[in-house]
């Protein structure tokens, strides 16, 4: 365990010693203006749109974290023949989840930079504040570090870097569409053929459904959160990214690297 | 001894070559500018749909029905300054307002904005009715969303049921406030609506602290009393004679009532055809005779 956590340890100080790192920190602070010129433009509702666009930079730049810190930085490992060394030391399980923790803390880390850079905003220019943008963060590091195991899965079955990417990309927007699928062929369900809206239906439960990490409108309406979503979510976060890891490490410990 | 100069460390050679072709680019620009200036163009204006929408927001419903709304705002405000051949465009913007409130249902501001600052034309009115009806399901307790159907119906339409019907519903919200009490009032005797007319004067006495003020508003509840009487006279006729009377001295001279009872406030009464009703002569009736 102890070499699991040096892992992550040296994955995070790797990774905010870079220029990356600094190239997302201006990210973030331009992100944060435009939110203000853009709730400038309001009727009166800057808090809300501050929030709403803020929450869209807190999943621009998770998502930029899991691609560059998560993939490009475990591909460059392997590209520098660093794997190599590293993995004639330590076990590979231990490596791939001292990456998976290590990356998951940069993700958590910018996620937090900007939630808290929204409850400021907002708490500074509506006089609202919004707590509830820190559970919007908890359920961003949940669904973004689902979709570094995917990412790591893959990379695991031996698939290039830009292919990765993109289909990591592309689960993503699966992922977030499944209830609009869903929506969409129950009418054709019922008029056309019912196998479509069975089909779409088995897709959505066995493929990464991220709709079930979607607190935002409710947070932007001050509606309470019902505790019983928020443990489906943690769970299904949970045994998710268990599973995904748990299919990586497999992958990798019977692979030639 | 040979003095070579030393090159300065902040104007290299490379650094000096980017400063003119930056000053190049800035030039050039300025050209440009020059040659085509900035012209006022027509927006571009569609109506995405609802599905499309939702699936391209990946989930930040919130932050598109934001982009949406505020574009419908920049179209509206802008009309402001811009020249006159550029005309609101009051379906997309309705249209549009529509999606918003479909995407995110809970945008209490785009709900009452349709009622408020995007009416540019009276038909505007009846664009907004559906949609802060559609807001008023969502907010049942709100008073401002069925006020603003009332004020429009009452200022643009002239329709004095429909203003009555939605201000006397706005008036039964929790936190209503008193101030609109006056117009609910004007509405409603407008209406017919006497009864509840009674209502709206006894609740603005209550509001009311100076005296001279509440003998006014008492002689307006008389003034109600006596609408009603003789509203309940024309009914007691045509139930006699199958049809309302001509004018109120009939009900007199049929023995109905002793005499048209006097007005508190020197006003006299009349018989509106039209309407089937009993009113009150004075000012602003001029447009229902």
């Amino acid at each position: 365990m102890r070499l699991i956590f040096t892992i992550s340890k040296s994955v995070f100080k790797e990774s905010i010693y870079g220029q990356l790192f600094y190239g997302l920190l201006v990210f973030l602070v331009v992100f944060l203006c435009f939110c203000v010129y853009i709730s400038s433009l309001s009727l009166g509702d800057v808090g809300r749109v501050i929030a709403n666009t803020g929450m869209l930079g807190i999943t621009l730049l998770s998502l930029t974290c899991t691609i560059l810190f998560g993939l490009y930085s475990l591909y460059q490992e392997r590209e520098r023949n660093e794997l190599y060394v590293l993995l004639c030391r330590i076990p590979r399980s231990h490596y791939l989840l001292g990456r998976f923790l290590g990356t998951a803390s940069i993700i958590a880390l910018f996620a937090l930079l900007m939630g808290s850079g929204i409850f400021f905003l907002t708490w500074y220019m509506a006089q609202v504040p919004l707590f509830g943008i820190f559970f919007q963060v908890y359920m961003a590091v949940l669904e973004f570090s689902m979709l570094l195991g995917i990412g790591f899965f893959l990379y695991t079955l031996g698939i290039g870097f830009t292919l990765n990417s993109f289909l990591t990309l592309a689960i993503f927007v699966f992922g977030h569409s499944f209830n609009e699928a869903i929506e969409s062929f129950i009418a054709l369900g019922r008029l056309g053929n019912p196998f479509y809206l069975g089909t779409i239906k088995t897709l959505s439960y066995m493929l990464p459904n991220f709709d079930m990490f979607d607190f935002r409108l409710i947070l932007i309406h001050g509606e309470n959160i019902n505790p019983g979503s928020l443990l489906l979510a943690t769970l299904y976060g949970f045994f998710y990214i268990s599973m995904m890891l748990l299919l990586s490490i497999d992958r990798m410990n019977k692979s030639d690297i | 001894m040979n003095h070579r100069p030393q090159p300065l460390p902040f104007f290299s050679r490379p650094i000096i070559f980017a400063l003119c072709c930056w000053l190049m680019a800035v030039s050039l620009n300025y050209a440009n500018r020059s040659i085509y200036p900035p012209r006022i163009e027509e927006e571009l204006q569609f109506i995405p749909e609802e599905t499309v929408v939702d699936f391209l927001s990946l989930d930040h419903r919130g932050f598109a029905a934001d982009l949406l709304f505020i574009k419908v705002l920049l179209h509206s405000g802008s009309l402001t300054w811009k020249p006159n051949r550029f005309q609101f465009n009051n379906e997309w913007s309705y249209q549009m307002i529509d999606l918003v409130t479909n995407i995110d249902s809970k945008y209490y501001s785009a709900y009452l904005f349709s009622g408020m600052g995007l009416l540019h034309k009276h038909e505007d009115v009846h664009r907004s009715i559906p949609i802060i009806q559609k807001g008023m399901a969502i907010f049942p307790d709100s008073w401002e969303l069925p006020f603003w159907i009332g004020l429009n119906a009452y200022l643009y339409l002239e329709d004095d049921a429909l203003a009555s019907e939605y201000l006397w519903k706005a008036a039964h919200k929790p936190d209503a406030p008193s101030s609109f009490l006056s117009l609910l009032l004007s509405a409603i005797t407008k209406g017919g609506n006497f009864q509840q007319g009674l209502w709206v004067l006894e609740n603005m006495i209550k509001h009311e602290k100076k005296p001279t003020i509440q003998i006014i508003y008492k002689k307006r509840i008389a003034r109600l009393h006596n609408l009603i009487d003789l509203q309940k006279a024309a009914e007691i006729y045509r139930s006699h004679y199958e049809d309302f009377p001509e004018n109120l001295e009939k009900l007199v001279e049929t023995g109905i009532i002793l005499q048209i009872p006097r007005d508190p406030m020197g006003r006299a009464y009349r018989w509106n055809k039209v309407k089937k009703r009993v009113e009150c002569e004075g000012p602003g009736r001029e447009r229902d005779r």
